[in-house]
């Protein structure tokens, strides 16, 4: 649990919005909006997995009291 | 030392944030929800310490298990409650961040109302 998630899901926003301006240019609007959900689903799972090691470890600290 | 790194990270996430924003990528704000779960995690096990710390003195004081059991529980509810609150702020939602915040107070009223009752009761007692 370090920086390198922060870089991860950084690097997937500026792909997904890099990608998004390239599929407007070339206009198919259809796939640009595929790929930034693509991403933004991606990018959801990783936090939503860390969400849920933190309330674990919540739960770890304070059960034990 | 602790600090600097958690300095180091919340900087980091700021600068990707600030990034992402410039891209208009809906991740920016992801990116926030993510520094702050590696920051609070990176302190997390401190709070283990500061708790057994405090469970032995409130047990040399003679206080009640129960009670310290409960400054927990209402401690944990608020920090997670808070916690989420201000990301739910970051994220440009206020009321929603005062909703969850309302939510907070409201468990820890319901959690906390054995004491208040325990405590009348004594001072009855004293009293009678």
């Amino acid at each position: 649990m370090d920086i390198n998630i922060i870089f991860k899901i950084a690097a997937v926003g500026l792909i997904t919005a890099i990608l998004n301006q390239l599929l407007k240019k070339a206009d198919k609007d259809e796939i640009a909006t595929l790929v930034t959900l693509a991403g933004l689903v991606i990018v959801l799972i990783m936090i939503i997995n860390m969400i849920g090691q933190l309330f674990d470890t919540l739960r770890a600290v304070f059960g034990a009291f | 030392m602790e600090i600097f790194r958690i300095a180091a990270i919340a900087l980091v996430t700021a600068f990707c944030v600030i990034i992402l924003r410039d891209v208009k990528s809906e991740l920016a704000m992801l990116v926030a929800f993510a520094g702050g779960i590696i920051v609070l995690l990176s302190v997390i096990d401190y709070f283990s310490d500061i708790f057994s710390v405090v469970a032995n003195i409130a047990k040399r004081a003679g206080v009640a298990a129960s009670v310290v059991t409960l400054l927990f529980k209402v401690i944990a509810v608020g920090y997670v409650a808070e916690f989420s609150a201000s990301l739910i702020d970051d994220a440009g939602l206020p009321s929603l961040a005062d909703k969850v915040t309302l939510g907070g107070k409201l468990i820890i009223v319901a959690v906390s109302l054995p004491v208040v009752v325990e405590l009348f009761e004594y001072i009855a007692r004293l009293l009678s």
